[in-house]
């Protein structure tokens, strides 16, 4: 069956800029502004839908990977927190072999990892210098390919500074390739 | 080796597990005073944080219609204007995501100018603001600068939200543009390209207007809103920074490793304040309003996040890349789209006689980097998400500007060091 998603959502975006724009009320400017970004939205989804899977697969896999750097590490700040480590890594790398995963529980799981770094990262304030420093340098480099996919994502918002500078977004969701 | 019955991360892994949406969306008295003590601030702030909190058991109020505040104005009207008064032209206003503004002419018998019209502004707060801020401090600031800087003339002020729904501001009407009627605007004029003509016609004013707020006598005027910091020590900073370490934890998605790293980086690195100054708290483009034919600033907005303390932090968020532009040759970075960088401080230290220390610049670059994105991903998120806001679909489109902020409070944190 054909997916009839883009067709409709281009349907809605015309909708909104060649019919419902011109018949709002001229003094309700913030109705205006607000069907802009209606439809502005739209278009992002439009041009970044086809990529959602491959983005929650990219922030799982990008989670994994500074988790299990910081590992040894964290079992010198907190055992609780190197435990959880390890349970949620082993469950990540099962949905990683799965031949079908959802979106849902690709997102759980990177969130899962996400606030146990978080923990690490609050714990290591208190804790020897060196340790700290290095769970820390972990975690700012590693920071950069999200970030990267991140404004990769929103770069049609037109947010950059220098565009130029923002790898394409076919691009940044190559790590699931290694 | 840390030991298991002394394990420092198992208080850290409770606390972040256990507060998920259902405690951010409905938060309890309990959570709400634990983040009160955990993020000691400003008084003022954390009366708004707290009611923000307190607030959030509200159901949620539909958008509230012009014929509803027709008769919001009509009976605050009638509480404090002598005589008889007729209200005509109310229409709504946009003017960026933290606001719900209304325009109206009102016809009445004004005490210091005798029957006029007048065109005014309701500035209200939503049921749930992207700022929660304060309309007392934001009046007494405007108050403050009546006679240095073109302002609006504040009418008056329903602090409680005693007439209003939410608590409002009821000022003069300012004209002029925001941007070149030309150039398609962007976002709360974030980044606007005022173009050849108009750059060396604001940018003086931009330069002057900003030392004219850094040094002003702020003991001439009503800041009883407003907690003083003490010279020689780190309370600036910290208030700051704990405004906005206490929004991150209220109202957050999602934990963010880098944000935690943030925090600690500037909780270890506070600066020491040397000069207290009114700082404008979002001076840039998008917040003045100036006369197109004539290159003139007609007035100064917007003054919600004003405070006493560091000059520095209301530099480095003038000069933040989100809030500029780059010319036409591509290479010289235009602060506010008005003035080229290296010639801002310069400009900026002549005009002030005030010092711009590199080093607590750099200090609050990372400081309003790790607010921007609080603010963004945190309270932005939780607004949308509870649908408090009458521009929901404006709080969720800003997400996208997060990152390239995160990208820059990650490189500055490691060129700093850890």
């Amino acid at each position: 069956m054909a997916d009839h998603t883009d067709n409709a959502l281009r349907a809605a975006i015309r909708a909104l800029d060649e019919v419902i724009y011109d018949a709002i009320d001229p003094n309700h400017p913030l109705a205006h502004e607000q069907t802009k970004l209606v439809s502005k939205y739209l278009q992002l989804i439009l041009s970044r839908h086809a990529y959602a899977h491959d983005r929650h697969q990219f922030e799982l896999s990008h989670y994994i990977e500074m988790s299990e750097q910081v590992k040894v590490d964290a079992n010198l700040v907190s055992p609780a927190i190197s435990l959880a480590l390890d349970e949620t890594l082993a469950k990540a790398r099962e949905l990683q072999k799965l031949s079908s995963t959802r979106d849902f529980d690709l997102q759980a799981c990177s969130q899962k990892l996400a606030a146990l770094l978080t923990a690490l990262v609050r714990t290591t304030a208190t804790v020897d210098h060196e340790l700290r420093k290095r769970i820390e340098k972990v975690i700012l480099s590693g920071s950069k390919a999200f970030l990267d996919a991140q404004r990769a994502w929103f770069l049609p918002q037109g947010w950059e500074s220098k565009p130029e500078m923002v790898p394409p977004i076919e691009q940044v969701f190559q790590m699931n390739d290694r | 080796m840390t030991t298991p019955n002394h394990d420092p991360g198992l208080f850290h892994l409770q606390n972040i597990f256990e507060t998920d949406h259902s405690v951010r969306d409905a938060p309890s008295d309990d959570f709400i005073q634990a983040m009160r003590e955990r993020f000691p601030t400003e008084r003022e702030f954390d009366a708004m944080l707290t009611r923000k909190m307190q607030h959030r058991h509200h159901p949620r109020r539909p958008a509230t219609n012009l014929k509803d505040f027709a008769s919001y104005i009509d009976a605050f009207l009638k509480a404090h204007v002598q005589g008889d008064f007729e209200v005509s032209r109310l229409r709504w206003m946009t003017g960026g995501g933290s606001k719900i503004q209304l325009a109206f002419e009102l016809n009445w018998h004004d005490p210091e100018q005798g029957r006029v019209s007048t065109e005014l502004v309701i500035r209200m707060e939503p049921q749930e603001s992207l700022n929660a801020t304060s309309r007392m401090r934001e009046s007494q600031l405007i108050r403050a600068f009546a006679k240095t800087l073109p302002v609006p003339r504040v009418y008056w002020v329903d602090a409680e939200g005693k007439w209003f729904p939410e608590p409002s501001l009821i000022y003069a009407f300012a004209t002029g543009v925001t941007k070149p009627k030309a150039v398609e605007g962007r976002i709360s004029g974030v980044g606007n390209d005022f173009g050849t003509r108009l750059r060396p016609l604001l940018g003086p004013q931009f330069v002057a207007h900003l030392a004219a707020i850094h040094t002003f006598d702020y003991s001439s005027s009503d800041f009883s809103a407003f907690d003083i910091p003490r010279l020689g020590t780190s309370d600036s900073a910290l208030w700051q920074l704990n405004r906005a370490r206490r929004i991150w934890e209220e109202d957050r998605a999602e934990d963010l490793p880098i944000m935690e790293i943030a925090s600690n980086w500037l909780e270890r690195n506070l600066p020491l304040l040397d000069t207290v100054s009114v700082l404008h708290g979002d001076y840039r483009a998008g917040n003045f309003l100036f006369d197109e034919d004539t290159g003139k600033i007609t007035a100064w907005l917007d003054w919600e996040r004003g405070y006493l303390g560091d000059r520095h932090r209301d530099l480095a968020w003038i000069t933040t890349p989100l809030f500029g532009n780059y010319d036409e040759d591509r290479t010289t970075f235009l602060v506010s789209g008005l003035v080229p960088l290296d010639d801002f401080y310069e400009q900026y230290e002549l005009a002030s006689g005030l010092k711009v220390d590199a080093k607590r610049l750099r200090y609050y670059r990372i400081m309003n980097s790790f607010q921007l994105i609080a603010s963004v991903l945190g309270t932005g998120y939780r607004v949308a998400r509870l649908g408090r806001s009458h521009q929901d679909i404006l709080l969720s489109w800003i997400e996208g500007a997060a990152y390239q902020i995160s990208e820059d409070l990650r490189v500055a944190i490691l060129e700093e060091g850890l």
